[in-house]
């Protein structure tokens, strides 16, 4: 028949159709039920053993500050599952572990309830130090699976650096792959550093959970929190080889280093300006854990797209004066200060395709010199007591600085001559030296 | 390969092996040696060791020099702790037998033992045996002259082992005994924490403290090597009215297992740390890790107390430091708090309520200011070839810097060890035996902010001011030197030209029996202590600023040591 009633096939369409999405609505009703049901489950029990709990999951707390933009289309959305229905089936929780007593009825009472346990567990970094200690492990993350979906928590261990660090998920060789997306989680891909957040009490979805007051800035902080912890163990082959100078001045150095730092870290905190560890103190962090006592100042690095005008000023106030300036911004910019008879260096790094440079200008002669570096992103890392970032690459870093033998200490050092990655770069044409080359 | 033997009822059986000779001893569990000893000078005496009747496992090791007087003592009350079923072995090593006396060797008989009474000198002897069981083998060779020894003596035997359901007690199944039945299925000597009917506790829960300034305060416990030490320490500590178990981590020198396995035993956290270095300086870098790691444990925390392994913690002991620690945040003069007083003897200290501000950092049971730490000690603290005494160090000048402790006359802590880098029996019974020890609980203490600085030393004038001055013809030694008050405050005056001037305080200190070695718990020149129940101030003439309280007509006492005799006796330790 070759006429088919099209009024028939339209209407048999339709109730195709309607069907379908009948199937999709009580299914996603079911999901979202879940998820509810779920994560209330998992709320009331955390509220029983008191876990010191906030809302971490990077999706639910974009809905979050989202929807505070745009509180008019709150009514659009699923009455009962505006946060925590994010499409993933994960939620993760913080929880703060110097404020809980770990009571091992939680995961028993949570057995009971249904859930499926894995516990991770890991070496305690605040041991990790020159001195080998060796612990208990502790407790990085519980995974509770109920009806395939995840409530991932993660424990937030306070550090000396005034700072809170999350560890590494690292599955052991006979744990079950497929017991959650692993790959799907917030956390656990590095180890991270956070700043403590001020938490509120909210009710989201009907449910009582505490948030980061300034979501924004929590979620910002996590795209950039991985962590790297100093490489104690190599650290001490070498002052095994190359014992630490322990003579007075060298002490004093040290403090003056670790006041210094911690004063250029609140400075450029301040203005929020990011910086790391460069040259000589990335070298020293990473080589040996401490400072070079034979290192005459600290330097730092800033990403010339950082560049405020009100750096020297913000210096200045704070008590240290300039020393010189050289280049521009433009150009091989870099400042010095100096601050109770250390001199801090601050340069600027320019990125250019798949290298990332810095300048450095001879005062006298005018002429220009380039350090080239492989591309690096930035990692945090604690040095004296604070927080501060280092490269994530920081073994390339050091070797296109130092070069391979930058395990072997060199006392006397050229910065014109001795760096790997140094090469000349013209001379500043004489006409602008005035403006070029400042010093005080 | 040999596969184990397995006899009708299907149980493994060990073999054993033991030696006994002069110079050499070793014990062998199924070809594993478990114990061997051939160095010189050391090891002497019997050797013994549990085993595990149902693993096999080394449960103890203990050795009792029964050549020296005591041990056997010592021996008895080993034995008489272990478990019935355990499996003992013992061996001589050089000689055992000059101290044995007839108690230890009816034990021996007891256990089983067929040659135990006629031990005699030199003589090699080795032993397996069950406690309350059979006897899997003896040997025993006599020495045939006072100047030889025995042959040296090899036993081979078997045992076999039992059920682990008859090696284990049937407590009811709580998290506590959980820990316990962990604990006493891997290490034996700790009496009655094992036994199966009515086992020691090891959860105290002593009175919480109202207004416990120091709960969030971490713990730092200083351990090496010594399991039953630390034991009794931290019963005494777990004891204290208002401790927070949780602020405790026992940081121990070396991966010994048995000082861990006492720590989980108590539920406690511990860490273990790799020794650097040798003596004190072993010692010293321990610390030095230890303290770091306590404050990156706990970055909240501006103090830390600090204990050792051998103290008994009075159950006092958080309440005056609850009472006494902001005086370290007020008071920039001030350089710890310690719970013990160098000069408190049983003779010599009366007052729990009273505190004093001394010159000395007396050590054993402290608190130390995190910024102290941080911003002075650490950064300089000795590195690890260096062989200095911390304590010595953190005294000096340098490190001191004129600050002083507070301490209480009557201590908080009892230094009970007896084994250890820098004691023996002898040092032990002279210096430490009599010192006296609070047991009073939530003791008030007098006047707190008294401490400080300034307002010390008005209350130092009070005293001067109402002291009466004793009779300085007499002898300071003698007991009469002092009228027969009580309650009163006395003051006497000692001849002291410099710093390094100690000799009148040196033998009064000798003769009054308090610490003599150096000069400890003064205050400007002025000590403090009772006798007779009397309140006395020691004033050192000229050196103290205290000395214009001197009348004219009073002579300082000026004692000097006695000459030395050529030849005289050296004292037996």
């Amino acid at each position: 028949m070759l006429r088919v009633n099209r009024t028939v096939v339209l209407l048999l369409l339709i109730a195709c159709s309607s069907v379908f999405l009948l199937f999709q609505l009580y299914y996603y009703r079911k999901y979202v039920n879940k998820v509810s049901l779920t994560v209330k489950k998992f709320l009331a029990l955390a509220q029983r053993y008191r876990l010191p709990l906030f809302l971490a999951d990077t999706a639910a707390l974009k809905l979050l500050s989202q929807d505070a933009l745009r509180q008019r289309d709150r009514l659009v959305r699923e009455p009962h599952c505006s946060f925590l229905c994010t499409g993933r089936p994960i939620t993760s929780f913080a929880l703060h572990a110097n404020l809980w007593k770990y009571d091992p009825g939680f995961l028993l009472a949570a057995e009971q309830k249904g859930f499926q346990l894995l516990t991770l567990t890991g070496k305690d970094p605040r041991l990790a130090s020159l001195d080998t200690l060796s612990g208990e492990e502790i407790p990085l993350h519980f995974l509770l699976r109920l009806h395939d979906y995840i409530i991932q928590v993660v424990f937030l261990y306070e550090r000396s650096g005034n700072y809170m660090w999350f560890g590494a998920l690292r599955l052991r060789a006979d744990t079950d792959r497929s017991f959650a997306p692993f790959r799907q989680l917030d956390y656990g891909r590095h180890a991270g550093a956070l700043d403590r957040q001020e938490l509120v009490l909210t009710v989201l979805d009907g449910l009582d959970v505490r948030v980061p007051q300034n979501v924004s800035r929590f979620l910002y902080e996590l795209r950039h929190a991985r962590f790297l912890e100093c490489r104690y163990h190599d650290a001490r082959n070498f002052l095994q080889l190359y014992p630490e100078d322990s003579s007075p001045q060298s002490l004093d150095f040290r403090r003056k280093v670790k006041t210094l730092l911690h004063r250029v870290a609140q400075i450029l905190t301040k203005l929020d300006i990011p910086f790391w560890l460069s040259s000589g103190t990335c070298l020293g962090w990473f080589r040996q854990c401490s400072v070079i006592s034979y290192s005459r100042d600290v330097d730092i690095g800033i990403f010339i797209v950082d560049f405020r005008s009100d750096i020297i000023a913000a210096f200045r106030d704070a008590g240290l004066s300039l020393k010189h300036k050289f280049g521009k911004v433009e150009d091989s910019l870099e400042l010095s200060f100096l601050s109770e008879d250390v001199k801090l260096d601050i340069f600027f790094f320019y990125e250019d395709g798949d290298i990332v440079w810095n300048g450095g200008t001879q005062a006298k002669s005018g002429r220009k010199f380039k350090y080239v570096f492989p591309r690096f992103s930035l990692c945090w890392a604690e040095l004296l007591e604070l927080k501060v970032r280092v490269p994530c690459e920081t073994l390339d870093y050091v070797t296109a600085n130092y070069g391979a033998t930058w395990n072997i200490p060199v006392r006397s050092w050229d910065w014109k001559s001795s760096p790997s990655n140094v090469r000349e770069n013209g001379v500043w044409p004489p006409s602008e030296w005035a403006e070029l080359i400042q010093v005080y | 390969m040999e596969t184990p033997r397995r006899p009708a009822n299907g149980r493994k059986v060990l073999d054993i092996e033991v030696y006994s000779s002069r110079s050499k001893v070793y014990v062998a569990v199924d070809g594993t040696t478990v114990l061997e000893d051939d160095m010189r000078e050391q090891g002497r005496g019997i050797h013994v060791i549990v085993l595990n009747q149902a693993t096999g496992h080394v449960m103890a090791k203990r050795i009792f020099d029964t050549y020296s007087p005591h041990e056997d003592e010592a021996m008895i009350l080993f034995l008489n702790m272990v478990t019935r079923g355990r499996v003992l072995i013992f061996t001589i090593k050089d000689e055992g037998t000059f101290h044995l006396k007839d108690a230890a060797k009816n034990l021996l008989k007891t256990l089983g033992s067929q040659v135990s009474l006629n031990l005699s000198w030199r003589d090699m002897w080795t032993l397996v045996v069950k406690k309350g069981g059979q006897v899997y083998g003896e040997k025993h060779a006599k020495s045939p002259a006072l100047s030889t020894w025995g042959d040296p003596v090899l036993l081979k035997t078997e045992v076999q082992l039992t059920a682990s359901e008859e090696a284990e007690c049937h407590w009811a199944d709580t998290e506590l005994n959980r820990r316990r039945k962990l604990f006493c299925s891997k290490v034996e000597g700790y009496g009655s924490i094992c036994s199966c009917k009515d086992p020691a506790p090891i959860e105290f829960n002593p009175d919480p403290l109202i207004n416990n300034n120091v709960f969030s305060v971490p713990v730092a416990v200083i351990a090496g090597n010594r399991p039953n030490y630390l034991y009794r320490m931290l019963r005494s500590l777990l004891s204290a009215h208002g401790v927070n178990p949780q602020m405790v981590t026992v940081f121990i020198d070396g991966y010994y297992e048995e000082p861990m396995d006492v720590v989980e035993l108590f539920g406690l956290k511990g860490v273990q740390h790799t020794p650097i270095s040798i003596k004190n300086a072993r010692v010293s870098q321990h610390y030095k890790a230890s303290l770091t790691a306590t404050f990156n444990l706990h970055p909240e925390a501006n103090f830390a107390v600090v204990l050792e392994e051998d103290l008994d913690i009075s159950i006092d002991f958080f309440s005056f430091l609850s009472q006494t620690v902001h005086l370290l945040d007020e008071d920039d003069s001030l350089y710890c708090i310690s719970a013990w007083n160098d000069q408190g003897y049983e003779h010599t200290a009366e007052d729990p309520a009273l505190l004093y501000r001394v010159e000395s950092m007396p050590g054993l049971g402290w608190v130390l200011k995190k910024s102290l730490y941080k911003d002075e000690l650490e950064p300089k603290w000795p590195t690890p070839e260096k062989l200095w005494d911390w304590d010595m160090w953190m005294r000096m000048p340098e490190q001191r810097k004129g600050r002083e402790c507070i301490i209480p006359d009557v201590s908080r802590s009892y230094h009970f060890g007896i084994i250890g880098l820098n004691m023996n029996g002898y040092f032990h019974e002279v210096y430490f035996k009599k010192h006296k020890f609070n047991t009073v609980p939530n003791v008030p203490l007098k006047s707190v902010d008294s401490l400080k600085k300034d307002a010390y030393e008005a209350e130092i004038q009070n005293l001067l001011k109402e002291a009466e001055v004793l009779d300085h013809t007499r002898n300071p030694c003698e007991d009469s030197f002092l009228p027969d008050s009580e309650g009163k405050t006395y003051v006497m005056f000692i001849k002291m030209e410099t710093e390094t001037d100690t000799s009148t305080w040196t033998e009064l200190a000798k003769c009054l029996h308090v610490w003599d070695l150096d000069v400890r718990g003064n205050h400007r020149g002025l000590w403090r202590l009772f006798r007779k129940r009397n309140h006395v101030l020691v004033v050192a003439v000229p050196i103290s600023p205290y000395s214009v309280k001197k009348p004219a007509a009073v002579t300082p006492i000026h004692l000097e040591p006695p000459p030395k005799e050529e030849g005289a006796a050296v004292e037996q330790l």
